[in-house]
Protein backbone atom coordinates (compact mmCIF):
# COMPACT_ATOMS: atom_id res chain seq x y z
CA UNK A 1 0.00 0.00 0.00
CA UNK A 2 1.25 3.46 -0.84
CA UNK A 3 2.36 5.35 2.20
CA UNK A 4 0.48 8.46 1.14
CA UNK A 5 -2.86 6.74 0.65
CA UNK A 6 -5.38 8.15 3.10
CA UNK A 7 -7.64 5.58 4.71
CA UNK A 8 -9.95 6.82 7.36
CA UNK A 9 -9.97 4.74 10.49
CA UNK A 10 -13.15 6.33 11.68
CA UNK A 11 -13.75 4.56 14.96
CA UNK A 12 -10.38 5.44 16.37
CA UNK A 13 -10.12 8.90 14.92
CA UNK A 14 -6.83 8.15 13.23
CA UNK A 15 -6.07 8.58 9.56
CA UNK A 16 -3.06 7.18 7.80
CA UNK A 17 -2.37 10.68 6.59
CA UNK A 18 -2.64 12.57 9.81
CA UNK A 19 -5.35 15.22 9.67
CA UNK A 20 -4.65 18.85 10.18
CA UNK A 21 -5.06 19.49 13.85
CA UNK A 22 -4.87 22.49 16.05
CA UNK A 23 -1.50 22.51 17.71
CA UNK A 24 -1.51 22.79 21.46
CA UNK A 25 0.70 25.52 22.81
CA UNK A 26 2.65 23.85 25.60
CA UNK A 27 2.94 27.22 27.32
CA UNK A 28 -0.78 27.10 28.02
CA UNK A 29 -0.64 23.77 29.81
CA UNK A 30 -1.42 24.45 33.43
CA UNK A 31 -0.78 28.17 33.05
CA UNK A 32 -3.10 31.12 32.82
CA UNK A 33 -3.34 33.63 30.00
CA UNK A 34 -1.46 36.87 30.17
CA UNK A 35 -3.67 39.95 30.30
CA UNK A 36 -2.75 41.02 26.76
CA UNK A 37 -4.16 37.76 25.38
CA UNK A 38 -0.92 35.96 24.72
CA UNK A 39 0.03 32.72 26.40
CA UNK A 40 1.70 33.35 29.69
CA UNK A 41 5.12 31.83 30.18
CA UNK A 42 5.19 28.66 32.24
CA UNK A 43 5.01 29.24 35.95
CA UNK A 44 7.67 27.92 38.30
CA UNK A 45 5.28 25.13 39.25
CA UNK A 46 4.74 23.99 35.68
CA UNK A 47 8.46 24.26 34.97
CA UNK A 48 8.95 21.77 37.80
CA UNK A 49 6.55 19.14 36.46
CA UNK A 50 7.67 19.65 32.88
CA UNK A 51 11.24 18.92 33.92
CA UNK A 52 10.12 15.92 35.95
CA UNK A 53 8.11 14.47 33.07
CA UNK A 54 11.10 15.01 30.78
CA UNK A 55 13.18 13.05 33.27
CA UNK A 56 10.81 10.06 33.51
CA UNK A 57 10.29 10.03 29.76
CA UNK A 58 13.97 10.15 28.90
CA UNK A 59 15.76 7.07 27.58
CA UNK A 60 18.37 7.81 30.28
CA UNK A 61 15.70 7.03 32.93
CA UNK A 62 16.07 3.33 33.80
CA UNK A 63 12.59 1.90 33.27
CA UNK A 64 13.83 -1.10 31.30
CA UNK A 65 11.69 -0.22 28.29
CA UNK A 66 14.77 -0.27 26.02
CA UNK A 67 14.72 -4.08 26.35
CA UNK A 68 11.22 -4.38 24.83
CA UNK A 69 9.86 -4.05 21.32
CA UNK A 70 6.22 -4.45 22.51
CA UNK A 71 5.42 -7.10 19.92
CA UNK A 72 7.24 -5.47 17.02
CA UNK A 73 10.06 -8.02 16.86
CA UNK A 74 7.47 -10.82 16.67
CA UNK A 75 5.72 -9.07 13.78
CA UNK A 76 9.08 -8.67 12.03
CA UNK A 77 9.79 -12.37 12.54
CA UNK A 78 6.40 -13.21 11.03
CA UNK A 79 7.23 -11.03 8.01
CA UNK A 80 4.38 -8.59 8.57
CA UNK A 81 6.53 -5.56 9.40
CA UNK A 82 9.33 -5.46 6.87
CA UNK A 83 10.16 -1.84 6.13
CA UNK A 84 9.16 1.75 6.75
CA UNK A 85 5.84 1.38 4.89
CA UNK A 86 4.65 -1.67 6.85
CA UNK A 87 5.98 -0.17 10.09
CA UNK A 88 3.97 2.96 9.40
CA UNK A 89 0.87 0.84 8.81
CA UNK A 90 1.47 -0.88 12.14
CA UNK A 91 1.81 2.43 13.96
CA UNK A 92 -1.26 4.06 12.46
CA UNK A 93 -3.49 0.98 12.30
CA UNK A 94 -2.60 -0.59 15.63
CA UNK A 95 -0.24 1.29 17.91
CA UNK A 96 -2.05 4.63 17.94
CA UNK A 97 -5.57 3.12 18.13
CA UNK A 98 -4.38 0.90 21.00
CA UNK A 99 -3.01 3.96 22.77
CA UNK A 100 -6.33 5.69 22.28
CA UNK A 101 -8.45 2.73 23.37
CA UNK A 102 -6.27 1.12 26.08
CA UNK A 103 -3.13 2.69 27.52
CA UNK A 104 -4.17 6.35 27.51
CA UNK A 105 -7.63 5.69 29.00
CA UNK A 106 -5.98 3.52 31.68
CA UNK A 107 -3.58 6.37 32.49
CA UNK A 108 -6.42 8.92 32.49
CA UNK A 109 -8.60 6.89 34.85
CA UNK A 110 -5.60 6.17 37.08
CA UNK A 111 -4.63 9.86 37.17
CA UNK A 112 -8.15 10.70 38.33
CA UNK A 113 -8.22 7.84 40.84
CA UNK A 114 -4.87 8.85 42.35
CA UNK A 115 -6.21 12.38 42.69
CA UNK A 116 -9.13 11.07 44.72
CA UNK A 117 -7.01 8.45 46.49
CA UNK A 118 -9.60 5.98 45.24
CA UNK A 119 -7.56 2.87 45.99
CA UNK A 120 -10.21 0.35 45.04
CA UNK A 121 -10.38 1.87 41.56
CA UNK A 122 -6.59 1.88 41.30
CA UNK A 123 -6.56 -1.82 42.18
CA UNK A 124 -9.27 -2.42 39.59
CA UNK A 125 -7.23 -0.55 36.96
CA UNK A 126 -4.11 -2.59 37.73
CA UNK A 127 -6.06 -5.82 37.23
CA UNK A 128 -7.75 -4.47 34.13
CA UNK A 129 -4.42 -3.41 32.63
CA UNK A 130 -3.07 -6.95 33.03
CA UNK A 131 -6.30 -8.60 31.83
CA UNK A 132 -6.27 -6.52 28.65
CA UNK A 133 -3.00 -8.12 27.59
CA UNK A 134 -3.72 -11.67 26.46
CA UNK A 135 -0.08 -12.15 25.51
CA UNK A 136 2.16 -13.01 28.43
CA UNK A 137 5.11 -11.06 27.01
CA UNK A 138 3.13 -7.85 26.52
CA UNK A 139 1.59 -8.21 29.97
CA UNK A 140 4.93 -8.87 31.62
CA UNK A 141 6.54 -5.96 29.80
CA UNK A 142 3.93 -3.57 31.19
CA UNK A 143 4.17 -5.11 34.66
CA UNK A 144 7.97 -4.94 34.82
CA UNK A 145 8.15 -1.39 33.51
CA UNK A 146 5.29 -0.38 35.79
CA UNK A 147 6.98 -1.86 38.85
CA UNK A 148 10.32 -0.27 38.00
CA UNK A 149 8.73 3.14 37.50
CA UNK A 150 6.72 2.99 40.71
CA UNK A 151 9.68 1.84 42.80
CA UNK A 152 11.98 4.41 41.27
CA UNK A 153 9.40 7.10 41.91
CA UNK A 154 9.17 6.15 45.58
CA UNK A 155 12.96 6.03 45.82
CA UNK A 156 13.67 9.35 44.12
CA UNK A 157 10.62 11.26 45.39
CA UNK A 158 9.42 9.57 48.57
CA UNK A 159 5.99 11.10 48.15
CA UNK A 160 3.23 9.66 50.36
CA UNK A 161 1.16 8.72 47.31
CA UNK A 162 3.94 6.62 45.77
CA UNK A 163 4.77 4.93 49.07
CA UNK A 164 1.11 4.14 49.74
CA UNK A 165 0.61 2.79 46.22
CA UNK A 166 3.56 0.42 46.59
CA UNK A 167 2.33 -0.71 49.99
CA UNK A 168 -1.17 -1.45 48.73
CA UNK A 169 0.04 -3.11 45.53
CA UNK A 170 2.26 -5.41 47.56
CA UNK A 171 -0.43 -6.13 50.14
CA UNK A 172 -3.19 -6.83 47.60
CA UNK A 173 -1.08 -8.50 44.91
CA UNK A 174 -2.03 -5.94 42.27
CA UNK A 175 -0.20 -6.48 39.00
CA UNK A 176 1.88 -3.45 38.09
CA UNK A 177 1.03 -1.44 35.00
CA UNK A 178 3.16 1.00 33.02
CA UNK A 179 0.18 3.27 32.43
CA UNK A 180 -0.90 3.31 36.07
CA UNK A 181 2.66 4.09 37.14
CA UNK A 182 2.82 6.92 34.60
CA UNK A 183 -0.30 8.37 36.19
CA UNK A 184 1.31 8.04 39.61
CA UNK A 185 4.39 9.92 38.39
CA UNK A 186 2.17 12.65 37.01
CA UNK A 187 0.29 13.03 40.29
CA UNK A 188 3.47 13.05 42.38
CA UNK A 189 4.97 15.76 40.17
CA UNK A 190 1.76 17.77 39.94
CA UNK A 191 1.37 17.33 36.19
CA UNK A 192 -2.06 17.78 34.60
CA UNK A 193 -3.78 14.84 32.95
CA UNK A 194 -3.13 16.06 29.40
CA UNK A 195 0.59 16.28 30.13
CA UNK A 196 0.66 12.76 31.58
CA UNK A 197 -1.15 11.34 28.56
CA UNK A 198 1.16 13.26 26.22
CA UNK A 199 4.16 11.83 28.03
CA UNK A 200 2.77 8.26 27.74
CA UNK A 201 1.98 8.83 24.08
CA UNK A 202 5.43 10.16 23.26
CA UNK A 203 7.29 7.48 25.24
CA UNK A 204 5.25 4.67 23.67
CA UNK A 205 5.83 5.75 20.09
CA UNK A 206 9.46 6.74 20.64
CA UNK A 207 10.28 3.41 22.38
CA UNK A 208 8.73 1.47 19.54
CA UNK A 209 10.62 3.43 16.90
CA UNK A 210 13.83 3.03 18.83
CA UNK A 211 13.27 -0.75 18.79
CA UNK A 212 12.34 -0.60 15.11
CA UNK A 213 15.75 0.87 14.26
CA UNK A 214 17.35 -2.27 15.70
CA UNK A 215 15.20 -4.85 13.91
CA UNK A 216 14.60 -3.10 10.58
CA UNK A 217 16.69 -1.24 8.05
CA UNK A 218 15.43 2.08 9.29
CA UNK A 219 17.52 5.20 9.65
CA UNK A 220 17.38 8.10 12.08
CA UNK A 221 15.61 10.44 9.67
CA UNK A 222 13.04 7.84 8.64
CA UNK A 223 12.18 7.05 12.25
CA UNK A 224 12.04 10.73 13.21
CA UNK A 225 9.71 11.44 10.30
CA UNK A 226 7.38 8.68 11.53
CA UNK A 227 7.57 10.04 15.05
CA UNK A 228 6.74 13.52 13.81
CA UNK A 229 3.74 12.20 11.89
CA UNK A 230 2.52 10.32 14.95
CA UNK A 231 2.93 13.41 17.12
CA UNK A 232 0.72 15.44 14.78
CA UNK A 233 -2.07 12.97 15.53
CA UNK A 234 -1.45 13.17 19.29
CA UNK A 235 -3.83 15.98 20.34
CA UNK A 236 -6.89 14.35 18.76
CA UNK A 237 -6.01 10.92 20.12
CA UNK A 238 -5.28 12.19 23.62
CA UNK A 239 -8.53 14.16 23.69
CA UNK A 240 -10.52 11.13 22.52
CA UNK A 241 -8.80 8.83 25.04
CA UNK A 242 -9.97 11.06 27.88
CA UNK A 243 -13.58 10.26 26.92
CA UNK A 244 -13.24 6.46 27.06
CA UNK A 245 -15.15 4.94 29.97
CA UNK A 246 -13.78 2.00 31.95
CA UNK A 247 -16.06 -0.53 30.25
CA UNK A 248 -15.11 0.74 26.79
CA UNK A 249 -11.40 0.11 27.29
CA UNK A 250 -10.05 -2.50 24.89
CA UNK A 251 -8.59 -3.05 21.43
CA UNK A 252 -8.38 -6.04 19.11
CA UNK A 253 -5.29 -6.93 17.10
CA UNK A 254 -5.04 -10.74 16.97
CA UNK A 255 -1.96 -10.65 14.71
CA UNK A 256 -0.02 -8.70 17.33
CA UNK A 257 -1.13 -11.09 20.10
CA UNK A 258 -0.24 -14.14 18.02
CA UNK A 259 3.14 -12.73 16.99
CA UNK A 260 3.88 -11.84 20.63
CA UNK A 261 2.83 -15.33 21.73
CA UNK A 262 5.12 -16.93 19.15
CA UNK A 263 7.96 -14.59 20.13
CA UNK A 264 7.88 -16.22 23.60
CA UNK A 265 9.35 -19.41 22.12
CA UNK A 266 11.31 -17.95 19.20
CA UNK A 267 14.69 -19.57 18.54
CA UNK A 268 16.42 -16.23 18.66
CA UNK A 269 15.38 -12.79 19.76
CA UNK A 270 16.87 -9.44 20.58
CA UNK A 271 14.10 -8.07 22.79
CA UNK A 272 12.32 -9.48 25.85
CA UNK A 273 8.97 -8.72 24.22
CA UNK B 1 -40.70 -7.96 11.63
CA UNK B 2 -40.92 -9.85 14.94
CA UNK B 3 -38.41 -8.84 17.59
CA UNK B 4 -37.32 -11.40 20.13
CA UNK B 5 -36.48 -11.06 23.78
CA UNK B 6 -35.07 -14.53 23.97
CA UNK B 7 -33.58 -16.20 26.97
CA UNK B 8 -31.76 -19.43 27.64
CA UNK B 9 -31.14 -20.75 31.14
CA UNK B 10 -29.33 -24.03 31.68
CA UNK B 11 -28.15 -25.56 34.90
CA UNK B 12 -26.03 -28.69 34.59
CA UNK B 13 -25.51 -30.96 37.57
CA UNK B 14 -23.86 -34.31 38.19
CA UNK B 15 -25.96 -37.27 39.28
CA UNK B 16 -24.76 -39.96 41.66
CA UNK B 17 -23.88 -42.24 38.71
CA UNK B 18 -21.49 -39.57 37.43
CA UNK B 19 -23.68 -38.52 34.52
CA UNK B 20 -24.42 -34.87 33.87
CA UNK B 21 -28.03 -33.82 33.48
CA UNK B 22 -29.82 -30.54 32.93
CA UNK B 23 -31.30 -29.99 36.37
CA UNK B 24 -33.00 -26.85 35.14
CA UNK B 25 -33.68 -25.45 31.71
CA UNK B 26 -35.70 -22.59 30.35
CA UNK B 27 -35.68 -21.00 26.93
CA UNK B 28 -37.72 -18.69 24.78
CA UNK B 29 -37.49 -17.97 21.05
CA UNK B 30 -35.30 -17.49 19.18
CA UNK B 31 -33.55 -20.04 21.40
CA UNK B 32 -34.53 -23.67 21.11
CA UNK B 33 -32.86 -26.69 22.63
CA UNK B 34 -32.43 -30.03 20.94
CA UNK B 35 -32.47 -33.21 23.02
CA UNK B 36 -29.21 -33.44 25.00
CA UNK B 37 -26.84 -36.31 24.34
CA UNK B 38 -24.67 -37.99 26.95
CA UNK B 39 -21.28 -38.88 25.48
CA UNK B 40 -20.18 -41.85 27.58
CA UNK B 41 -16.60 -41.82 26.32
CA UNK B 42 -15.99 -38.12 26.87
CA UNK B 43 -18.18 -38.12 30.02
CA UNK B 44 -19.81 -34.95 28.77
CA UNK B 45 -23.36 -33.85 28.11
CA UNK B 46 -23.76 -32.34 24.65
CA UNK B 47 -26.40 -29.65 24.28
CA UNK B 48 -27.20 -28.04 20.97
CA UNK B 49 -28.77 -24.60 21.00
CA UNK B 50 -30.76 -23.97 17.85
CA UNK B 51 -32.00 -20.68 16.49
CA UNK B 52 -35.01 -21.76 14.39
CA UNK B 53 -35.36 -18.28 12.89
CA UNK B 54 -33.22 -17.03 10.01
CA UNK B 55 -30.76 -15.35 12.37
CA UNK B 56 -30.45 -12.25 14.50
CA UNK B 57 -32.40 -9.18 13.47
CA UNK B 58 -32.84 -5.60 14.65
CA UNK B 59 -34.46 -5.35 18.05
CA UNK B 60 -33.47 -8.83 19.19
CA UNK B 61 -32.32 -9.04 22.79
CA UNK B 62 -30.84 -12.38 23.74
CA UNK B 63 -29.78 -13.49 27.20
CA UNK B 64 -28.07 -16.74 28.16
CA UNK B 65 -27.30 -17.95 31.65
CA UNK B 66 -25.48 -21.25 31.85
CA UNK B 67 -24.15 -22.73 35.08
CA UNK B 68 -22.27 -25.99 35.54
CA UNK B 69 -22.17 -27.42 39.05
CA UNK B 70 -19.34 -29.40 40.66
CA UNK B 71 -18.71 -32.75 39.00
CA UNK B 72 -20.74 -31.91 35.88
CA UNK B 73 -19.42 -31.60 32.33
CA UNK B 74 -21.26 -29.75 29.57
CA UNK B 75 -20.62 -28.90 25.92
CA UNK B 76 -22.84 -26.20 24.45
CA UNK B 77 -22.77 -25.81 20.70
CA UNK B 78 -24.90 -24.68 17.77
CA UNK B 79 -25.59 -26.42 14.47
CA UNK B 80 -25.16 -23.40 12.23
CA UNK B 81 -23.60 -19.97 11.99
CA UNK B 82 -25.34 -17.00 13.60
CA UNK B 83 -26.23 -14.56 10.87
CA UNK B 84 -26.48 -10.93 11.86
CA UNK B 85 -28.85 -9.38 9.33
CA UNK B 86 -29.01 -5.84 8.01
CA UNK B 87 -30.67 -3.75 10.70
CA UNK B 88 -31.67 -0.48 9.01
CA UNK B 89 -30.72 1.74 11.91
CA UNK B 90 -31.76 -0.73 14.60
CA UNK B 91 -29.48 -2.98 16.62
CA UNK B 92 -29.37 -6.32 18.40
CA UNK B 93 -27.70 -7.36 21.61
CA UNK B 94 -26.69 -10.66 23.14
CA UNK B 95 -25.61 -11.08 26.76
CA UNK B 96 -24.23 -14.37 27.93
CA UNK B 97 -23.10 -15.41 31.37
CA UNK B 98 -21.32 -18.68 32.07
CA UNK B 99 -20.51 -19.97 35.54
CA UNK B 100 -18.27 -22.98 36.14
CA UNK B 101 -17.91 -24.48 39.62
CA UNK B 102 -14.88 -26.24 41.06
CA UNK B 103 -14.48 -29.72 39.49
CA UNK B 104 -16.90 -28.78 36.72
CA UNK B 105 -16.23 -28.47 32.98
CA UNK B 106 -17.84 -26.24 30.39
CA UNK B 107 -17.10 -26.05 26.71
CA UNK B 108 -18.78 -23.40 24.60
CA UNK B 109 -18.29 -23.95 20.88
CA UNK B 110 -20.79 -21.99 18.80
CA UNK B 111 -20.53 -21.80 15.03
CA UNK B 112 -19.21 -18.46 13.72
CA UNK B 113 -20.89 -15.09 13.78
CA UNK B 114 -21.53 -13.84 10.24
CA UNK B 115 -22.19 -10.10 10.16
CA UNK B 116 -24.15 -9.02 7.09
CA UNK B 117 -24.05 -5.60 5.48
CA UNK B 118 -25.43 -2.90 7.75
CA UNK B 119 -25.86 -4.96 10.91
CA UNK B 120 -25.33 -3.45 14.34
CA UNK B 121 -24.65 -5.98 17.04
CA UNK B 122 -23.20 -6.10 20.53
CA UNK B 123 -22.27 -9.30 22.33
CA UNK B 124 -21.26 -9.22 25.97
CA UNK B 125 -19.84 -12.40 27.47
CA UNK B 126 -19.05 -12.82 31.15
CA UNK B 127 -17.35 -16.02 32.29
CA UNK B 128 -16.76 -16.94 35.91
CA UNK B 129 -14.71 -20.00 36.75
CA UNK B 130 -14.03 -21.17 40.28
CA UNK B 131 -10.49 -22.39 40.91
CA UNK B 132 -10.44 -26.07 40.00
CA UNK B 133 -13.06 -25.61 37.28
CA UNK B 134 -12.32 -26.15 33.59
CA UNK B 135 -13.30 -24.20 30.49
CA UNK B 136 -12.85 -24.15 26.75
CA UNK B 137 -14.61 -21.15 25.27
CA UNK B 138 -14.28 -20.40 21.57
CA UNK B 139 -15.73 -17.45 19.70
CA UNK B 140 -15.51 -17.43 15.91
CA UNK B 141 -16.04 -14.48 13.58
CA UNK B 142 -16.33 -14.41 9.81
CA UNK B 143 -15.93 -11.12 7.95
CA UNK B 144 -19.35 -11.51 6.30
CA UNK B 145 -20.95 -13.47 3.49
CA UNK B 146 -17.69 -13.97 1.67
CA UNK B 147 -19.27 -16.31 -0.90
CA UNK B 148 -21.54 -13.45 -1.95
CA UNK B 149 -18.67 -11.00 -2.14
CA UNK B 150 -19.94 -9.19 0.96
CA UNK B 151 -17.38 -8.73 3.72
CA UNK B 152 -16.33 -6.19 6.36
CA UNK B 153 -19.48 -4.10 5.86
CA UNK B 154 -21.17 -4.14 9.25
CA UNK B 155 -22.32 -0.85 10.75
CA UNK B 156 -21.34 -1.62 14.35
CA UNK B 157 -19.87 -4.76 15.81
CA UNK B 158 -18.84 -4.98 19.45
CA UNK B 159 -17.70 -8.25 20.98
CA UNK B 160 -16.68 -8.12 24.62
CA UNK B 161 -15.52 -10.86 26.91
CA UNK B 162 -14.50 -10.80 30.57
CA UNK B 163 -13.12 -13.95 32.15
CA UNK B 164 -12.77 -14.20 35.91
CA UNK B 165 -11.04 -16.95 37.79
CA UNK B 166 -11.98 -17.02 41.43
CA UNK B 167 -13.48 -13.52 41.05
CA UNK B 168 -10.25 -12.07 39.69
CA UNK B 169 -10.38 -10.60 36.21
CA UNK B 170 -7.84 -12.53 34.12
CA UNK B 171 -8.89 -11.56 30.62
CA UNK B 172 -10.73 -8.64 29.02
CA UNK B 173 -11.07 -8.44 25.27
CA UNK B 174 -13.03 -5.97 23.24
CA UNK B 175 -13.45 -5.89 19.49
CA UNK B 176 -15.05 -2.65 18.42
CA UNK B 177 -13.38 -1.88 15.11
CA UNK B 178 -15.15 -0.94 11.94
CA UNK B 179 -15.10 -3.49 9.13
CA UNK B 180 -12.79 -1.24 7.15
CA UNK B 181 -10.28 -1.10 10.00
CA UNK B 182 -10.20 -4.88 10.38
CA UNK B 183 -10.10 -5.43 6.60
CA UNK B 184 -7.11 -3.10 6.33
CA UNK B 185 -5.35 -4.88 9.20
CA UNK B 186 -6.00 -8.26 7.57
CA UNK B 187 -4.48 -6.93 4.34
CA UNK B 188 -1.49 -5.50 6.21
CA UNK B 189 -0.89 -8.83 7.97
CA UNK B 190 -1.32 -10.84 4.76
CA UNK B 191 -4.38 -12.78 5.94
CA UNK B 192 -6.39 -11.80 2.87
CA UNK B 193 -9.86 -10.42 2.23
CA UNK B 194 -11.68 -13.38 3.81
CA UNK B 195 -9.77 -13.47 7.09
CA UNK B 196 -11.66 -15.24 9.88
CA UNK B 197 -10.96 -15.05 13.58
CA UNK B 198 -11.00 -17.58 16.37
CA UNK B 199 -10.62 -16.45 19.94
CA UNK B 200 -10.48 -19.11 22.62
CA UNK B 201 -9.86 -19.30 26.35
CA UNK B 202 -8.65 -22.45 27.98
CA UNK B 203 -8.67 -23.14 31.70
CA UNK B 204 -7.87 -26.52 33.19
CA UNK B 205 -5.57 -27.88 35.86
CA UNK B 206 -4.93 -31.11 33.93
CA UNK B 207 -3.41 -28.98 31.17
CA UNK B 208 -1.28 -26.99 33.59
CA UNK B 209 0.41 -30.04 35.03
CA UNK B 210 1.89 -31.25 31.76
CA UNK B 211 2.51 -28.80 28.96
CA UNK B 212 3.70 -31.32 26.35
CA UNK B 213 0.54 -30.51 24.37
CA UNK B 214 1.76 -27.00 23.66
CA UNK B 215 4.40 -27.92 21.09
CA UNK B 216 2.11 -29.70 18.58
CA UNK B 217 -0.51 -27.05 19.13
CA UNK B 218 1.68 -24.07 18.27
CA UNK B 219 3.01 -26.07 15.30
CA UNK B 220 -0.43 -25.64 13.72
CA UNK B 221 0.72 -22.12 12.81
CA UNK B 222 1.35 -22.80 9.13
CA UNK B 223 -0.15 -22.68 5.64
CA UNK B 224 -1.85 -19.34 6.18
CA UNK B 225 -3.21 -20.19 9.64
CA UNK B 226 -1.98 -17.86 12.35
CA UNK B 227 -2.12 -19.42 15.80
CA UNK B 228 -0.74 -18.16 19.07
CA UNK B 229 -1.00 -19.54 22.57
CA UNK B 230 -0.07 -17.55 25.61
CA UNK B 231 -0.49 -18.06 29.31
CA UNK B 232 -2.93 -15.82 31.14
CA UNK B 233 -1.95 -14.21 34.42
CA UNK B 234 -3.76 -16.88 36.39
CA UNK B 235 -4.82 -20.41 35.59
CA UNK B 236 -5.26 -20.57 31.84
CA UNK B 237 -4.32 -19.74 28.29
CA UNK B 238 -5.45 -17.44 25.55
CA UNK B 239 -5.56 -19.08 22.13
CA UNK B 240 -5.95 -16.93 19.05
CA UNK B 241 -6.32 -17.92 15.44
CA UNK B 242 -6.59 -16.03 12.18
CA UNK B 243 -7.30 -18.03 9.03
CA UNK B 244 -7.65 -16.98 5.40
CA UNK B 245 -11.14 -18.53 5.23
CA UNK B 246 -13.79 -20.25 7.30
CA UNK B 247 -12.85 -23.77 6.22
CA UNK B 248 -9.25 -23.31 7.36
CA UNK B 249 -10.44 -21.80 10.65
CA UNK B 250 -12.75 -24.74 11.41
CA UNK B 251 -10.06 -27.21 10.44
CA UNK B 252 -7.60 -25.46 12.75
CA UNK B 253 -10.05 -25.53 15.63
CA UNK B 254 -10.73 -29.24 15.09
CA UNK B 255 -7.00 -29.93 15.22
CA UNK B 256 -6.65 -27.84 18.38
CA UNK B 257 -9.41 -29.84 20.08
CA UNK B 258 -7.85 -33.14 19.01
CA UNK B 259 -4.49 -32.15 20.49
CA UNK B 260 -6.04 -30.91 23.71
CA UNK B 261 -8.29 -33.97 24.03
CA UNK B 262 -5.23 -36.11 24.68
CA UNK B 263 -4.81 -34.26 27.98
CA UNK B 264 -8.39 -33.17 28.59
CA UNK B 265 -10.63 -36.08 27.44
CA UNK B 266 -13.85 -34.09 27.65
CA UNK B 267 -12.69 -32.22 24.55
CA UNK B 268 -13.07 -35.51 22.66
CA UNK B 269 -16.83 -34.96 22.69
CA UNK B 270 -17.88 -34.43 19.08
CA UNK B 271 -19.93 -31.21 18.84
CA UNK B 272 -21.46 -32.45 15.56
CA UNK B 273 -22.70 -35.71 17.08
CA UNK B 274 -26.36 -34.59 17.03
Amino acid sequence: MSSDKAINTEAVGVALVAPEVERVDPNTLGAGKASWGQAAPPSDASAAWICSLLQVGDSFYPTGSYAHSFGLEGLVQEGVVRDRVTLREFIFRSVLPALRCVELPLAAHAWQAFGQENWSKIGELCQLSAALKASQELRTASANIGRQRAELMALLNPHALAVEYLRRAEESGWPFSASVSAALEGRVHGAPQVAVLSSVYYASVASLLSAAMKVLRLGQNASQSLLTEALVAAPAIIAAAGEVSMDQIGWFNPWLDIAAARHETADSRMFIS
Amino acid sequence: MAEFNGHLVLQAEARANGRTVLAAQSFRAPFHLSKPYWDEDARTLLVQVVNPTAGILAGDRLESEIAVAAGASLLVTAPSASRLFQMNGGSAECRQHFVVAKDAWLEVMPEPLVPHRGCSYRQVTRVEVEPGGGLFFADLLMPGRVGHGEAWVWDQLTLEIDVRLGRELILRERLHQSGEELRAMAEWAGSGPGACFGNAVLIGEELANDEAWKKPLVALHRDGLWLGLSRLRLGGWSLKMVAPDGIRLRQGLREVRQILAARSPRLACDPRKL
